[in-house]
Parts: structure tokens; sequence; C-alpha cells
């Protein structure tokens, strides 16, 4: 076993409390006649409400990791729950269910359908969920209003800023309230000032709606509004840092330029 | 928040398949957005479907005038028959009266014009006889009256009914399309009957091979567009299942949106192909085209024309609909798509 996230003190150490857990988690890949190990062995726990950001160079297993606690992918060994919910005991339609219901995701590239105007595109995941038009209406515009983008509502993705873009995809993640948000860099795409409002948003609704956030990052100003942060290298947890132990960091990890380690 | 937890593992339950409707919708909001690529689509099969149906059509309207031609043929040489039949009875009843020295200035005056209109009949071979032999016994003969006056109610019928004079004009065109017919197939051949029918048969033979060549172009343009529509949106398709769209629904969306653009194209090209197909008729065949119109036979053309396009278009979708349902949602999360 590899290290384990301990819950944080502020939270009680029941299994409920875990949105996800992973038990030594491994995944290999097939590419071409070699096996590659993405993942070798990673036992974590996050805790519900908990805003995580997963560090670690490219190539670390992060993704993998990443898309394994959003039910994108299955492990080869070992066991993800999410909700405490296995999700190698899932068909596809559980695992669908699970998407639309249980897991908002926010992409680094937006991911808007193009077609679709910003109320069309909140409302989609709660038409998957089966909700009628009319209040599918109404709660996705309650939602573009919390992410101030009420006046945008009619426009196609393509007529909107990145920032606006991304709110949209930000209320589209929360459209059928989560329990947890997976965000893929979500500021990979946006200038420092309008990524700065994005996390700001995703902290503000972390609080206010105790969703779980998990995020995968670069951006150090990710990092700070963080409650735990966890680093992934080589297919391992390398380390796990908390906010309070960060922020007398912070400065070092900004000066050093996004060096991980200490 | 925590103290609310649940104690016990939630329920998972299973994704509901949503409504044929809303997938409608949306592949409707799709196609219109993407009009350039729907056009690029619907072209294709609008041409292929053209085609189709002025080649089809103008065979039926060929078809039919043909069978028109054909059966007032007959008709035309049955009635020349009984026109015939009738004044040959004339003349044998003629003749008879002539044996037996009978006077034709006796006959009453009508009798003695139908004589002679008789005889300048073109379609009628002369009386054999000198009329001013006809004896007076002949006066007393009901029968000649008879007979005669039955001729020439045929007579008038057959020149009254404007079908045969029609029927003539229309043989004149055949035949010049008939010895084109040869020409094209065997030159150098005598435009017989036959060898007009073979000449037809093997016109047939090219074109059905054409129509299969525009068909397959078609089929795999459709294929190549909808394969390019699924590679171009892949990250949106893995973003829609990332939202908790099943398979099924993004089968089912694809195979719409291709219904749409089949359905639209095949309408177009119908009417293209029945616009080229009367134009074609009627320089060919003039009025005759418009005149003895199929219009059962081109209303089953179209059907069957429509069957084709939606049939094209919709299996030349199944393969990328399949591909794209199968995409995993993770596709959804690279950025460099």
């Amino acid at each position: 076993m590899t290290t384990t996230i301990e819950p944080t003190a502020s939270l009680p150490g029941s299994l409920t409390e875990y949105t996800v857990r992973t038990i030594d988690v491994k995944r290999s890949y097939k590419m071409g006649s070699e096996t590659v190990q993405a993942l070798k062995g990673v036992t974590i726990s996050i805790n519900r409400g908990e805003y995580i950001s997963i560090m670690g160079p490219s190539g670390s297993g992060k993704s993998t990791l990443f898309n394994m606690i959003g039910g994108l992918d299955k492990p080869s060994e070992g066991k993800v729950y999410i909700d405490e919910v296995d999700i190698a005991q899932l068909d596809a339609y559980e695992l669908a269910w699970m998407r639309c219901r249980k897991i908002g995701y926010i992409f680094q590239t937006f991911n808007l359908i193009p077609v679709m105007t910003a109320l069309e595109n909140v409302m989609l995941p709660m038409v998957f969920a089966g909700l009628n038009t009319a209040d599918a209406q109404d709660k996705a515009f309650g939602i573009l209003k919390r992410v101030e983008l009420e006046h945008r509502i009619k426009n196609k993705p393509s007529e909107m800023s990145g920032g606006q873009q991304q709110r949209v995809a930000i209320a589209r993640a929360f459209a059928n309230d989560p329990a947890i948000i997976l965000a893929d860099e979500p500021t990979g795409n946006l200038d420092l000032q309008t990524g700065k409002l994005i996390i700001e948003l995703l902290r503000g609704l972390n609080k206010e709606k105790g969703v779980t956030i998990i995020s995968a990052t670069h951006d150090h100003k990710m990092l700070a509004v963080s409650d735990r942060i966890l680093w992934i290298r080589d297919g391992k947890v390398d380390k796990i840092q908390r906010r309070e132990d960060l922020k007398i960091e912070e400065g070092t990890i900004e000066g050093a330029g996004g060096q991980e380690m200490h | 928040m925590s103290a609310a937890s649940p104690t016990h593992p939630p329920q998972v339950q299973r994704q509901i398949t949503l409504p044929l409707s809303k997938a409608v919708e949306i592949a409707y909001k799709s196609i219109r957005q993407r009009l350039s690529r729907s056009l690029l689509v619907t072209s294709g099969i609008v041409l292929a479907l053209a085609f189709l149906m002025s080649i089809r059509t103008t065979q039926a309207i060929e078809e039919s005038i043909r069978m028109w031609n054909t059966q007032v043929s007959a008709e035309r040489t049955a009635k020349a028959k009984d026109v015939a039949d009738a004044a040959k009875q004339v003349r044998d009843a003629v003749a008879a009266a002539n044996a037996a020295e009978v006077s034709m200035d006796k006959l009453p005056g009508d009798v003695q014009g139908h004589l002679q209109k008789l005889q300048d009949e073109k379609d009628i071979r002369p009386l054999p006889m000198s009329v001013n032999l006809l004896g007076p016994a002949m006066a007393a003969s009901p029968d000649i009256s008879v007979k005669l006056d039955r001729w020439a109610d045929l007579q008038r019928a057959f020149v009254a009914n404007p079908q045969f004079n029609r029927q003539k004009q229309l043989e004149v065109i055949l035949e010049s399309k008939g010895s084109e017919t040869v020409a094209a197939s065997k030159p150098g051949a005598k435009p017989s009957a036959s060898a007009v029918d073979a000449g037809l048969a093997a016109q047939r033979t090219k074109t059905n091979w054409l129509l299969g060549l525009a068909l397959m172009v078609a089929f795999v343009g459709i294929l190549n567009a909808m394969l390019m529509s699924v590679t171009e949106r892949f990250r949106e398709i893995g973003t829609m299942k990332c939202l908790g769209a099943l398979d099924s629904f993004i089968i089912k969306l694809f195979l719409i949106e291709s219904l749409f653009q089949g359905a639209v194209g095949t309408v177009l090209g119908l009417l293209l192909g029945l616009g080229m197909s009367l134009t074609g008729g009627y320089s060919g065949y003039g009025s005759f085209a418009f005149i003895h119109f199929p219009t059962a036979e081109i209303a089953c053309v179209a059907l069957v024309c429509l069957a084709v396009g939606v049939a094209l278009t919709v299996g030349g979708a199944v393969y990328p609909a399949w591909q794209a349902a199968r995409m995993q949602p993770i596709e959804a999360m690279r950025a460099d798509v």
C-alpha cells in the first residue's frame, strides 16, 4: 500500500465521509507489444466537500488517476469507490447515470456544445437526467444567474469569451447537483485575470454547495485555494500537502516557477 | 453537510433512455448550425437521386408512349381490316351484279356516290370492275345498298378517329428514335422492330450500370461526410457522454441527422429529376410526353426513389454512428483534438 490520505481534521473519519476512495489502484495500458504501468498502486480518500488539486508532471499518471476518479476509466487492479459505489461493478447504464447525476465535468477546452446556446448547454445534463423542459429552463437560468451570465443565456459558445464559456461550463457541471466536480486544468486556456475569477467562482460554489471539487492543474493560484494538494509522480502518490502547510511555502512554489518538489 | 451524510452507500440507478423527440431536436439544431457540411451530404444525394429519378421517369414516360402506340396501332390495323372487309363484300356483290349485267346507271344516286368514294379510297384497292358494267338488276338489289352503307359507316368512323391520326404522327417520331437507338447500339444495322427492341434492352442495361455506380458513389460520399462529421465532433460526443448520454442516444443523434439530410436531399433530387425528365420528354416527344403522362407509375418511381435515398443516407450513417457511440468519454478530456 502506498500513501494513504487521512481525512482532514475538521471532518470525522467515518467511511461515508469520503466521496472518492481508491484502494491500491493500478492501471496498465498496452502500447503495441509493451505494457505501460500508468498507475502503480494509489490509495487515496477524498472527503466530502473537499477542494483538492492533483499535481504532477505529464506522464506521471495524473490524468489516469483523474479519469479513474471521474468514472471515465476503470482500474486494471484495485478498487475505485465513488460515493461508496465500486465503479467496476457498474454497467454502461449505471455509469451514465453516475456521470449524469453524481459527477460534474469541467474541461480545459470548455467543451460546450457549439450548436447550443448557453442556456441549452446548461439544460443538457438535466435533459439527460429526464427533467422536463420547463423545469430545466428555470433551473438552468438560476445557475447561469449564479455565475453571472444571465444576460448571455441566448448566446452560442462562439459568441462568448473564454472566461464566459468556462462559466457556462461550470454552470453545466453543477446542473444536476453533483457530489463531485472534476475540473481538468480549468484555467489552462484562460488568461491570468480570468483564471483567477474562475478559481474564485469554483471555490465559492465549493463552499456554498458543499460539493467536492477535484482538479488537475498546474495553476498555482489554484493550489492556494485547495484544501489539499496531491502530488503524483511516476504512477504513485508522491506527497500530500494541506493548505496550512502550503501557505508557508507558497512563495517558494511561485518563486520556483512550478517546481513541485522541495 | 457531513452530519447529513448517508450511513449506507447510496443506490446507483440506471440512466433513463431519452425520448426520440429529444434526439430529433438536438439533431435538427446540429444540422442547422453545420449547414455547409449538411449541404455537402445533401448535394451528393440530390445529384444521385435526380439522376435515378430522371432516368426512371423518362423510362416510364417512354414506356407509356410506346404502350399507347402499340395499343392504338393494333386498334387501327383492326379497324382498317374491318373497312377492307366491308369493301371486299361490296366488291363481291358488285361483281355478282356485273355477272347478271346490271347497269350502273340504274343505281340510286347515293349508292353511286358511295361506289365512287370506294374507288377513291387509298386504303382499299380500286374496284376490279368497270362501274358502267353494272346492270339494272343492281337497282333492285338491296343487298349492295346495305353493304355499301355498312362500309361507309366504318370508313367514316375510321377517318373521324383522332387517335389514329395522332398515332401516325407518333409513329414517325418513334421510327426516327428507333433508328437512332439501333444506330447507337449496332451501327449499320437496319432499324427493324427486333433490332430496335434489342437496342433498347442494351441501352437499359447500360443505364442500370450507370445508376448503380452513381448510387454507390453517393453512398461512399455520405459515408465519408458522416465519418468526417464524427471525427470533427469527437470532443462533443465525449462531452455528451460525460454529461450522461447513452450510446443509443448518440447513435440516434447521428442517424436522425442523416435521415433529415437524406429526406431533404431526396425530395430535392426527386423534383430536379422530374424536371429533367419532363424537359427531356418534351424535347423528344413533344406533347405526347404529357398527354400520355404515366402519373401512377411516376408516383411509384418517386416512392422507390424516396426509399432508396433515405436508405442510402441512413445506411451510410450506420457505421459512423456506431463509431461515435463506442467512443470513450475520456476523449472529451483530450485538449489536442
